[in-house]
């Protein structure tokens, strides 16, 4: 920082992030209330303990190698090109920096960037982690959820962004992959990973009857869940600020020095954008997907709520450089397929998704991706040399890496490992009790006793 | 045909001296804008006729003030 100019955009940054940090914390109290609000009385403690150890579970692991994944596997596993497994980069974010015990992972007199960014990432992990969190309330075992957290928070997810959410990733070089706003690292991959787990965890008793006819169950208080859903559109615009980088002087990085100076706010592809535009489209999309979701669902508030949010997670893909317009319209067409989608998947493959998280999070997040590839066909994916445009089969391919590759098949193999060694769902007799129960016995007996003190 | 083809110098001083538009099929503005139009206004309309039906299925029931206390699941 030897100039006031230099000075200024990086602690700028520094401040950036760390304020769209605490913005996105406001997701995870958000998926707190919605997930407790959805789940039975009986269950509603272990649901919300559930929900809040993948924080400090998900934060160690990404401290631990999380980072250093995402800066490691950009090359993909000898794809591109042949090259190594690992990317040893140079410089700031090479995959050496990322291990926990360099001098750049704490405070550190000379960067002031590398932990509020890192920072930024692991929200983002929690959030992989919480849209799962979701649709296993009620049968799994909250062990079981912790490994499948770390899982999908600090390996898959991870893995995803270092391929497709990364300036040098080989998805965006090879396959002109385009992801602003995390559509398919984030919400595909958290929907494919979840559906890999509920088809292994199996529905919850009763959701299901004798003749198959899906059975609603709940929600125990729709106004919480209305309101945490609220929240986590409320901490969206944390997520939406972070997936940018701020402000980047594009002119030295993409040869246009020649054109002047050229500052401006860019997605994480460092492909110019504004903080403007995004605004727009994320409150159109946000519209978009509220008005289809309150007419398919014919006025439903928790899937209105919902719809609201798959709506902005249709259009994340290309909300860099939609017009709000079409992001509007874009996010509706999202909302009715998933809509659809999400009941068609549960009587026919009898998927019980207490939350239809892989429909909000998983369907809307791929049909983002292909509709993106069409709507910004011929873009280009990078301003460095030697990227592939954005182009529907690219898309399409990255929407079945993240759905299905990453996503799905880990969830899968994950929880079959931990069901045969009888580690994932909860025995009948507790499912039928209540997770619950022994607290709820507890509080009981200590009202008893105080009753009884009271005399 | 993408309204940016390449992020580079002759784009950048295109757009500053331009209207600085990125959005893609800037053709797409107009129909959009009406298909945005027609959808809120269908909505309106679509929404109505569902609580029209809803208020008449109530009505000729006519299950009474009380009727909403013995509906109140307690999951």
């Amino acid at each position: 920082m030897d100039s006031d100019i230099g000075a200024l955009t990086t602690i700028f940054t520094e401040f950036y992030y760390w304020v769209t940090v605490v913005l996105m914390f406001l997701i995870h109290v958000g998926f707190c209330m919605y997930e407790v609000g959805v789940s039975r009385h009986k269950n509603h403690l272990h649901t919300l303990m559930k929900n809040t150890m993948l924080i400090p579970l998900v934060t160690v692991t990404f401290f631990f190698f999380g980072w250093w994944i995402y800066w490691a596997f950009p090359n993909g596993p000898w794809i591109y090109h042949g090259e190594g497994l690992l990317l040893n980069a140079d410089g700031w974010g090479g995959n050496d920096l990322a291990l926990p015990w360099k001098p750049i992972m704490a405070v550190n007199f000379n960067d002031h960037i590398m932990m509020v960014f890192w920072a930024a990432f692991l929200l983002f992990s929690w959030t992989a982690a919480s849209i799962v969190s979701g649709s296993v309330i009620e049968r799994i075992r909250t062990s079981a959820f912790g490994i499948l957290a770390i899982a999908i928070g600090s390996v898959f997810w991870v893995v995803d962004a270092s391929w497709g959410w990364h300036y040098n990733g080989w998805m965006v070089k090879m396959l002109g992959y385009h992801d602003a706003y995390a559509s398919g690292v984030i919400h595909a991959v958290a929907g494919g990973f979840a559906l890999g787990i509920l088809v292994v965890l199996g529905p919850r008793i009763g959701k299901f009857a004798s003749d198959g006819t899906p059975i609603n169950i709940g929600p125990r208080n729709p106004w919480m869940v209305t309101l945490g859903l609220f929240l986590i559109y409320t901490g969206f615009w944390g997520f939406y600020a972070a997936c940018n980088i701020p402000i980047f002087d594009i002119g030295a990085d993409y040869g246009i020095a020649e054109a002047g100076t050229t500052f401006t706010a860019t997605t994480i592809y460092i492909t110019p954008t504004t903080l403007s535009g995004i605004t727009a489209n994320f409150l159109m999309s946000l519209a978009g997907g509220l008005l289809m979701g309150y007419v398919v669902s014919k006025g439903d508030p928790f899937w209105t709520y919902s719809s609201g949010l798959a709506g902005i997670i249709t259009a994340s893909a290309g909300n860099d450089l939609y017009h709000p317009l079409q992001a509007m319209i874009i996010a509706a067409i999202g909302v009715a397929i998933m809509y659809k989608l999400h009941y068609w998947v549960e009587r026919r493959f009898k998927i019980d998704d207490a939350v239809g998280a892989v429909a909000v999070h998983g369907y809307a997040g791929v049909v983002g991706l292909v509709i993106c590839g069409f709507v910004l066909w011929g873009y280009p994916s990078s301003a460095y040399e030697g990227y592939a445009a954005i182009n529907p089969l690219g898309m399409i391919a990255g929407a079945v890496i993240m759905f299905g590759v990453l996503g799905f098949l880990p969830g899968w193999i994950i929880a079959s490992i931990l069901n045969a060694a009888g580690k994932l769902r909860i025995p009948h007799e507790v499912e039928l009790a209540g997770m619950d129960l022994n607290v709820m016995q507890a509080s009981k007996s200590d009202q008893d006793a105080h009753a009884a003190a009271e005399h | 045909m993408a309204t940016i083809e390449a992020w580079s110098a002759e784009t950048v001083t295109a757009l500053q001296e331009g209207t600085g538009a990125i959005y893609p099929h800037e053709w797409s503005v107009w129909p959009c804008l009406i298909i945005a139009v027609v959808f809120w206004l269908w909505w309106h309309f679509k929404t109505s006729a569902g609580e029209t039906e809803e208020h008449d299925r109530v009505r000729s029931e006519n299950p009474g003030r009380d009727a909403h206390k013995q509906h109140q699941a307690d999951w």
